[in-house]
């Protein structure tokens, strides 16, 4: 029996809303997924039941907000297969753990004369750090461009063999096109070159595993809100002998061994790199989304998505004056990514809003990309498991109707 | 109801004051930072008076008209009046019912992202740091 997409969107009561008259057809999963209702009665069962802090207190209930905290930190490392709980820090999202990297490690790694490349298909998130990184230190960002398809183009790798290259900054799925990129190939040639591979994996989690392990990158970074579970929880996983390397990027709470005015001593990662008081609550449904993802089976929900955005994409590049994003290739992010000629994305997804459709539009804080295609921005639907090849259909008639109906004025 | 209405539509297809002026004494550069939205606004002054603006740019529809319309609004206009005209243009985004020309944004009441759009002509014009 094929997958039960109808069984699995009962558990998403956003679905049965209407938006102007209209049921909600949610084409936006790559900024944000849906919360299914197990995530969100395990934060409101916290809030209601417990609401109290994590680490400190003896008594029963911060021993169970305790538990059931760590319990989270465990099931993440089973997700991704992290070498250990050590390893896996809890963050406020992707970005937060970038920062982490970048200001906790990198910093003291980097060097004037070092060169640091960074994909050009990078969101923000994965740029600026570095950037800021840089006016500190001086030195150098390379871009690795993409080409007409979206792909990283190799030429780089033997332009900048054997010189100094440090760190090496790329999505497994680009958030602005869904490319997927070969992280195993690049992470082989930068630990050839004696530096690490720092992978963000936001549009990665969402869509099947992620093997930490297995890849071999040195860092990975996402996000909960787009794989099922809360804003403002993200984690960081780093390889086990980096994690003596870091030093704290946050001073406070959680992260110190002692304190006196003569000096502090801190704890050892991960929580070094957890200052201040947690989103207890969020981690807890960050734990809840894992055990959710694990109630289905990872191939069943990837093979739909991708069956989705073929459907989408066909569907989208038989209109006049479409122009497409990225490539075909089926290991990519669920997602389609398009400008269409004489339409501003901002009209044409305030129009499809009006028929209930939920679209991204804008350049996906990723302007590099629109800059080497030359839009300002693009149209971008993005499929969960929660979606049918019904509402594709629609999308696809509504997104004519209003072309049209713009080209008409 | 987000309505791109004839008048809008209109406005957005044939830009009333779009194009480069030749020779000008400010040009201000406006971006939508969360979109990636940009306009430029040619402004040519004599004796303290805004004598011609036109103005060029790749933005949405919203942001097209709301410029056409500002540029017609500021024909001989003086500041006092122009900031009139904007605290209209506000009260018609914050769903008061006015008889300008700004009604035509009606629909886009209270809406943040959109009235951003909108926002961007005036916000950049603003920028010009002398009165007129």
């Amino acid at each position: 029996m094929g997958f039960d997409v109808t069984g699995f969107r009962k558990n998403f009561p956003a679905l049965n809303r209407k938006v102007c008259g209209n049921p909600l057809v949610y084409f936006d999963s790559a900024a944000s997924s849906l919360t299914p209702i197990a995530v969100a009665d395990k934060i409101r069962d916290f809030y209601l039941n417990n609401s109290a802090n994590v680490h400190r207190g003896i008594h029963e209930l911060s021993e169970e907000g305790t538990t059931a905290f760590e319990q989270s930190r465990a099931e993440i490392r089973t997700f991704v297969n992290a070498p250990s709980e050590q390893s896996v820090v809890l963050s406020y999202g992707c970005t937060d753990s970038i920062n982490t990297i970048v200001n906790g490690f990198a910093a003291s790694k980097l060097k004037s004369a070092d060169t640091v490349l960074i994909a050009e298909s990078e969101h923000h998130a994965n740029i600026v750090p570095w950037q800021m990184l840089q006016k500190k230190i001086g030195f150098e960002i390379v871009k690795i461009p993409i080409d007409e398809h979206g792909r990283l183009r190799h030429e780089i790798m033997s332009e900048y063999a054997g010189k100094s290259i440090r760190f090496v900054c790329l999505a497994s799925h680009s958030n602005a096109t869904g490319v997927a990129h070969n992280v195993q190939e690049w992470t082989q040639w930068v630990h050839k070159q004696g530096g690490y591979l720092v992978l963000d994996a936001a549009q990665a989690v969402s869509h099947g595993a992620v093997d930490f392990k297995g890849l071999g990158v040195d860092f990975l970074s996402f996000s909960f809100h787009k794989m099922y579970g809360p804003f403002g929880v993200g984690a960081l996983i780093s390889k086990e002998e980096h994690l003596s390397d870091f030093v704290p990027v946050r001073g406070g709470g959680e992260m110190i061994d002692s304190v006196r005015f003569s000096g502090t001593t801190f704890a050892k990662p991960p929580q070094l790199l957890e200052a201040g008081t947690p989103n207890v609550a969020g981690v807890i449904g960050a734990g809840e989304s894992i055990r959710f993802i694990r109630g289905f089976d990872s191939k069943e929900l990837a093979s739909h998505e991708s069956s989705l955005a073929k459907m989408c994409r066909e569907g989208v590049q038989s209109i006049e004056g479409v122009e497409l994003l990225g490539n075909e290739d089926p290991q990519n992010a669920p997602l389609v990514s398009f400008a269409v000629k004489k339409c501003h994305p901002h009209d044409l997804s305030t129009l499809l809003n009006g028929y209930g459709i939920a679209v991204r539009a804008g350049h996906h804080c990723a302007q590099p990309v629109m800059d080497r295609y030359g839009f300002s921005g693009t149209i971008r639907a993005s499929f969960l498991a929660y979606n049918t090849h019904d509402e594709v259909s629609y999308f696809v008639e509504k997104l004519k109707t209003s072309i049209k109906m713009l080209r008409d004025a | 109801m987000m309505e791109y209405s004839t008048k809008l539509k209109q406005l957005a297809r044939e830009r009333p004051g779009f194009g480069e002026l030749l020779h000008y004494d400010h040009l201000l550069d406006g971006r939508n930072r969360k979109c990636g939205d940009h306009l430029k606004l040619y402004i040519q002054m004599h004796h303290g008076k805004l004598v011609d603006i036109r103005y060029q740019g790749d933005a949405c529809a919203l942001c097209m008209a709301s410029a056409s319309l500002m540029i017609e609004s500021l024909r001989g206009s003086g500041l006092p009046e122009t900031l009139k005209n904007y605290t209209e243009l506000q009260s018609v985004l914050k769903g008061k019912k006015t008889t300008s020309e700004f009604q035509v944004f009606s629909g886009w009441a209270g809406k943040t992202m959109r009235s951003g759009c909108i926002d961007l002509p005036w916000k950049t014009l603003f920028q010009l740091n002398e009165p007129w």
